[in-house]
């Protein structure tokens, strides 16, 4: 609701309002990627994933995004701009040519079977499959 | 007068954007079509809940980001609330121990299933 | 996550609704998703202990009293921060009915994949197969190396549960604005 009512003056964007959001948008998505592997999932992943499995690791990781949470909040300029022409040309582009692309991986790619993630299969102590610590330090 | 009488009549014809959802399944069911010529239903499955997931999110603005921020900076704790609820409903994993015996024959046998 | 505007569920849903700018959010968490990948191992090698996951202890039943139990310490000390900040706490009826909705959806998606619903993984392999497709080099790291991880980068897109979900919320997102770009197609109409 803030970010619609901080957005609303924005009808003569400044370039360099802009680039901040754009690069915010960049920064976040990659730190967010980044921290979401190392820390076994997102806020449904590792959040609700875990806390409702009744694993620790859930709140670990909320005791752990808290402060990043505040960090982030601290940094973030409120803008958040309509997307002008270009970028919805730009966007129909990706999601058409993504789609196609999709389909030909599918199309040439061995399937074995029910779909599964890594952590069906033994050994996995996480949703990415990665090993459990103990069994590591063999 | 008459420019307020157009925007209702504007919006009450642009009741749906019909092309937009008219892509939007037919995306949909290409990729469903794909998996079940596969014969893998459970994917199809997971294609169209994760459509239901998305549809949901969007009309109730679900958003964690939000509910983070405004716990933080107003000590507005809806969102977190509604977070809770969320956790409470959702599924639970077993264990990941014990998975890894009954699943490591599974594992073998999925591996050695590939076309 | 506060710097992008969306958390891994919220970049899905707000793709799909037309977002530009979370189009290069998602961009960049794919591919740090796979950086993060590559450096998992040297992270794990750090140490660690096992899971520890209340069922172990406790039992099933035990282990979703304890969850349940949790939530409500968690609940009450969310409204006392709200009490003290005197800010409000109850959520909005369309906030509950997501919730519920939501979590239902978290049920479907466990009953079909066999495994709670995970968002992030299919960004490590969207990523990680675009990287294998344009670099002949990418080695796929330790942690993509692993049984599951290989045939995940192996396989079809559409072999992957995390994948399949995220892919289905992006299309369940881009048809559910098909109200909002209506009206906003409207007022853009009569300028």
């Amino acid at each position: 609701m803030a970010a619609t009512a901080a957005s609303a003056p924005f009808a003569a964007q400044s370039v360099a309002a802009a680039e901040i959001a754009l690069a915010a948008a960049a920064l976040g998505g990659l730190l967010m990627g980044w921290g979401a592997r190392l820390g076994f999932g997102c806020n449904i992943g590792a959040f609700v994933g875990g806390v409702a499995s009744g694993s620790l690791h859930g709140w670990v990781w909320f005791a752990a995004a808290l402060p990043g949470c505040m960090i982030g909040i601290k940094l973030r300029r409120c803008s958040d701009f309509r997307a002008s022409r270009p970028m919805r040309t730009v966007y129909a582009i990706v999601f058409v040519v993504a789609f196609a692309a999709l389909i030909a991986q599918h199309l040439t790619s061995p399937s074995s079977g029910r779909p599964v993630s890594p952590e069906d299969f033994a050994g996995a102590c996480a949703p990415c499959g990665a090993p459990c610590p103990s069994v590591q330090k063999k | 007068m008459s420019s307020v009488a157009e925007s209702l009549v504007a919006r009450a014809r642009a009741r749906l954007d019909w092309p937009f959802l008219i892509a939007s399944v037919l995306a949909l069911a290409v990729l469903v079509a794909l998996v079940l010529v596969d014969g893998q239903p459970a994917a199809a499955a997971l294609l169209a809940f994760g459509f239901a997931l998305g549809a949901v999110f969007l009309k109730t603005e679900f958003s964690f980001t939000a509910s983070w921020r405004r716990l933080i900076v107003r000590g507005q704790a809806d969102g977190f609330l509604g977070g809770l609820l969320l956790i409470a409903i959702a599924p639970r994993r077993r264990s990941f121990q014990s998975r890894r015996s009954s699943l490591a024959s599974a594992g073998r046998s999925l591996r050695s299933g590939r076309r | 996550m506060q710097l992008a505007n969306g958390c891994g569920s919220g970049t899905l849903y707000t793709v799909g609704g037309g977002s530009g700018r979370m189009l290069i959010t998602l961009a960049f968490f794919i591919a740090g998703s796979v950086i993060g990948s590559l450096q998992l191992p040297a992270f794990l090698r750090l140490g660690g202990i096992d899971p520890v996951l209340a069922s172990n202890y406790l039992g099933p039943w035990g282990g979703l009293a304890a969850t349940w139990l949790s939530l409500g310490l968690a609940a009450l000390a969310g409204v006392a921060i709200a009490k003290r900040r005197a800010a409000s706490f109850a959520p909005s009826r369309r906030m509950v009915l997501g919730a519920i909705l939501i979590g239902l959806l978290s049920i479907a998606v466990f009953a079909a994949g066999h495994h709670p619903w995970s968002v992030t993984f299919g960004f490590t392999v969207w990523g990680a197969k675009i990287a294998s497709l344009l670099g002949r080099g990418f080695v796929p790291g330790r942690i993509l190396a692993m049984g599951g991880p290989k045939r995940a980068l192996g396989d079809s897109i559409l072999s992957d549960t995390s994948s399949l979900t995220d892919l289905g919320m992006i299309l369940g997102a881009h048809g559910g604005d098909c109200r909002q770009r209506a009206v906003r197609r409207a007022i853009r109409g009569r300028r």
